[in-house]
């Protein structure tokens, strides 16, 4: 069975995104950081990773973004899947505690930051975890009936937590996409995305000249971005998501307009059909 | 669909390639092991489109050096799935690939101690590597000699036993397999059986050497495809053997010699390739020209009737071979078989 890498332990969102996009077909294998994920992914350890790519309250998940414009669409890393997960964090804590009682709040910095009003609110102290689910564990390990963990429900069930609020973060429109990389391109769906990558030089009007034949071929770009490149200061590198296949008419002739002006710096790191969006919501204040 | 990969490509790289296969939807992945490639078979129906992908895919993995999409009747026996060279072990001696030539003889059906030991004996003497007698006789007729069954087995035995000549014999149904099988060290599969399917899949699962006659009305691609039935079920030790077509000469030969069969299987599979000059001959005069010109056509292998007696023989007297003239033809194949640098 072909092993699956995701950002563990078992319990993190990650681990709810692989379950669900794998549906038995896979191994699911645990990772202790992104980085350790797209490394193993990398060295062939494993032969898909599902990864988070962005968050719709936190922006972009920067070790996936660095690592993708780094090795996205060179030999296996293509992006071959998109999946949208709502992220709902629970407030857990060891069997007995109250909510009363919590003074601090551990998570992963993104979590923290998606509950940032009632951390503010209740004033709590932060404590940053490598992921939701390694908070749970640390809190599910101590004793401090004084300290609380920020996490998917599904942590709170792994290690043996209660749970103290079912959803405590800010927005009711908190969902995370993932992509999975690696397998042969998916089949056209005819509801396609796909994904680029690539610098322009620091003159005037460059990245007008870029994204013009998008505009010009009636194309749908769904993502702006832009990465500063960590060797060459002031220079950036664009992410955009186009709607389409890569091998669609009109996609292909962007593409290599694009390729014409930016040589080596064009990427594309895959097309694959779009995922799923969560219906948006409004939460009552 | 061919997956080559490196001979020395590790085995997490091979069994990721078997996994990526069967996870696009082929029902088989069947590895080939090989010195400099090795090849995963993948087997099943995948649209062309996937596997378009799927090559380009593969490719970007460690360990693969290319990937072949080809449309070949022959999953199994086809050269694409074995590139290097293929033998079929038979007691210390292998068959096929640069291996010498081996010379199987002996009589057409055994009938009494006495014959098959000294028919044995004369052809072990003359440079034969087996011995081929047959204990089960699916003849022509229901009237004629059907061989002595068993007991034939048991005289095979006891002449491996007096010259350590592994022995060939044919078996004409499913429920003989076992049996045969216990006593012979190949099973051969008679060119009227060639379509019986049910008889191919029994000899599949034994582990013995399998000699495939061809149908004496088949076309080589129905040939092959019966051998798959055997590879499929997991006996990929096959040995195909020509012995003749029906033509419109039978005043002077009992069928046409396919020799050009020869080459074009060896195109087409890594199987080995034998040829029986004395059924397609009807007539020991001819045996001798078939034989030297199969040799010649490349044959890894000839299937030869002698008998101590032929005057005597109570079937396929007339094809029998007399002792010295086999001897004396084994001196002619080694001399053709030097010619097309092939050892005897």
């Amino acid at each position: 069975m072909l092993k699956l890498g995701y950002l563990g332990p078992a319990g993190t969102h990650s681990h709810l995104a692989a379950a669900e996009w794998s549906s038995q077909a896979h191994e699911l294998v645990p990772f202790k950081s992104i980085p350790a994920l797209l490394e193993a992914f990398g060295s062939h350890q494993v032969a898909r990773v599902i990864v988070p790519l962005e968050n719709s309250l936190e922006g972009e998940v920067i070790p996936t973004i660095d690592w993708l414009m780094k090795h996205a669409g060179t030999n296996s890393a293509q992006i071959t899947a998109e999946l949208f997960l709502p992220v709902i964090q629970a407030l857990m804590a060891k069997p007995g505690a109250t909510l009363e009682q919590i003074h601090r709040a551990v998570s992963h910095p993104q979590a923290l930051g998606q509950c940032r009003r009632s951390i503010t609110d209740n004033h709590w102290e932060e404590e940053a975890a490598a992921s939701t689910a390694l908070a749970a564990k640390q809190v599910a390990e101590g004793s401090d009936l004084t300290v609380a963990a920020i996490g998917s429900s599904k942590a709170a069930e792994v290690y043996g937590l209660q749970v103290l609020e079912p959803d405590i973060g800010d927005e009711p429109n908190n969902w995370t996409r993932f992509v999975v990389l690696g397998g042969p391109a998916p089949k056209p769906s005819g509801d396609d995305k796909t994904t680029i990558f690539f610098v322009t030089n620091n003159v005037p009007g460059a990245l007008h000249l870029a994204l013009a034949p998008f505009s010009v071929l009636g194309i749908n770009l769904t993502k702006i971005a832009s990465r500063p490149i960590k060797t060459e200061s002031w220079k950036y590198v664009f992410w955009v998501d186009a709607d389409g296949d890569q091998n669609d008419a009109a996609l292909n002739v962007a593409i290599n307009r694009l390729r014409d002006a930016f040589a080596w710096q064009v990427i594309v790191a895959g097309s694959y059909p779009k995922g799923k969006q969560p219906v948006v919501q409004t939460k009552e204040a | 669909m061919f997956v080559y990969l490196r001979g020395d490509a590790a085995n997490e790289q091979v069994s990721r390639v078997q996994e990526e296969v069967l996870a696009a939807g082929f029902k088989k992945a069947v590895m080939n092991p090989g010195q400099e490639v090795s090849v995963v078979n993948c087997i099943g129906a995948v649209p062309h489109e996937k596997k378009l992908t799927l090559r380009e895919y593969l490719l970007t993995l460690p360990g693969v050096t290319d990937v072949v999409i080809a449309k070949t009747p022959f999953r199994l026996t086809s050269l694409l799935s074995h590139p290097e060279e293929f033998t079929v072990p038979l007691n210390g001696i292998a068959i096929g690939g640069n291996q010498p030539l081996v010379v199987m003889a002996g009589p057409c059906s055994v009938e009494s101690e006495e014959q098959i030991l000294s028919a044995a004996q004369a052809v072990k003497q003359a440079g034969a590597k087996v011995l081929r007698g047959g204990a089960f006789k699916p003849r022509t007729s229901p009237h004629l000699f059907q061989g002595l069954g068993e007991e034939g087995l048991k005289l095979l035995a006891l002449a491996r036993e007096q010259t350590g000549l592994p022995i060939v014999t044919e078996v004409t149904t499913p429920e003989l397999v076992g049996l045969v099988a216990k006593h012979a060290d190949v099973l051969q599969i008679g060119a009227r059986n060639m379509q019986n399917y049910q008889l191919l899949l029994a000899v599949g699962q034994t582990d013995r050497p399998v000699i495939l006659k061809r149908g004496l009305a088949a076309t080589i691609d129905e040939w092959l495809q019966a051998a798959e039935y055997v590879v499929s079920e997991g006996n990929s030790r096959v040995i195909l053997c020509a012995r003749g077509v029906r033509g419109f000469d039978g005043g002077y030969t009992r069928f046409t010699a396919d020799i050009d069969a020869i080459p074009v299987v060896k195109g087409l599979t890594h199987h080995p390739v034998m040829f029986d000059p004395s059924h397609t001959a009807g007539n020991r005069e001819l045996v001798p020209s078939i034989a030297l010109a199969a040799v010649a056509a490349g044959a890894d292998g000839l299937l030869i009737e002698v008998h101590p007696n032929p005057d005597e023989a109570r079937s396929d007297g007339p094809q029998s071979l007399y002792p010295g003239q086999f001897a004396a033809l084994m001196q002619q194949i080694k001399a053709v078989a030097a010619a097309v640098n092939r050892a005897v």
